[in-house]
């Protein structure tokens, strides 16, 4: 295996469990809304173990040894419309993470914990995580389909 | 956007869907074993859901789909290695999940609702290296996807 494919396989795995693990975790998100409060509290626990030790990482593995890709590669570039679209993408959804998964996620943890419903919160998180995949399909599109490649 | 494109980018998002959740199911479940009882019944239900209607569905998605893109694709047959990797593992993985981990997450739920914890509990555990073995033949079939060994 060469050095590109290596590279490849390695952004390849971090955005599949980064955009597959987030549609679980949404998955399990708009159906913890019927839960008991038990298992409510243990899907908010595991959101936010998910999205520090999990999502975060693998996000920033898929855009280290995809940009590692670009550099390697001399017929991608940086100004290419579908590495414009992955990046800017990559941004946005690396903001959303940083600037609302996060607070809103611990949030929704510590209200549980306090033996409220969380009911607005979980309703909130629903609805951004939504749009967050939204954002994450486009960049998936443009990685396969290569828009000005 | 090709016909060929189209194929490949819904091939490419179910197999996210399938590989990404699975991965992060089995990250979940090793936090399952600190957990209280109410929260590891609703991850099983939630596994049970899971399992049948994404997984499961993913899976075929990403298997006629990528059976239509090689049928649109002139370079490829379904001879080539990396095809017969993607071909065989996805079919076996599919097995794996329909035939026992259904069944088996199914029956845990039940052991659950009656009290017998224990019982419950090594049926997950099985339940668990079904699932690994399953994760780890999509990274296989992740990696001959993108190395197209034969191609």
């Amino acid at each position: 295996m060469t050095l590109f494919e290596t590279l490849k396989l390695l952004h390849v795995l971090a955005a599949t469990i980064w955009v597959g693990g987030g549609i679980l975790q949404t998955t399990y998100v708009v159906r913890s809304a019927r839960a008991d409060a038990a298992h409510r509290l243990g899907v908010a626990r595991d959101m936010v173990f998910l999205g520090s030790k999990v999502f975060g990482p693998a996000s920033g593995l898929a855009f280290i040894f995809g940009v590692w890709m670009v550099i390697e590669r001399p017929a991608i570039a940086f100004g290419d419309t579908w590495i414009v679209i992955g990046l800017v993408g990559f941004a946005l959804s690396s903001i959303v993470g940083g600037a609302f998964f996060s607070p809103k996620g611990k949030a929704l943890l510590a209200e549980l914990e306090a033996g409220k419903p969380g009911d607005a919160l979980l309703k909130t998180i629903t609805r951004v995580a939504f749009v967050d995949q939204v954002i994450l399909l486009v960049v998936v599109w443009a990685m396969v389909v290569r828009p000005g490649a | 956007m090709s016909k060929a494109e189209l194929y490949k980018f819904i091939h490419v998002l179910a197999a996210i869907i399938w590989a990404g959740g699975a991965a992060t199911s089995q990250v979940v479940a090793l936090r399952l074993k600190k957990a209280d009882p109410g929260h590891r019944l609703g991850f099983a239900k939630d596994m049970r859901f899971v399992a049948q209607w994404l997984f499961i569905p993913s899976g075929v998605i990403a298997f006629v789909f990528g059976s239509l893109l090689v049928e649109e694709m002139p370079a490829f047959a379904y001879e080539q290695t990396w095809l017969v990797i993607g071909n065989a593992g996805l079919v076996v993985a599919l097995l794996i999940a329909a035939a026992y981990l259904v069944p088996h997450i199914r029956k845990s739920i039940r052991l659950m609702e009656s009290g017998q914890g224990e019982a419950a509990g090594a049926t997950l555990r099985r339940v668990a290296l079904g699932a690994r073995l399953v994760v780890l033949i999509l990274i296989v079939i992740v990696w001959a996807m993108v190395a197209k060994p034969g191609l």
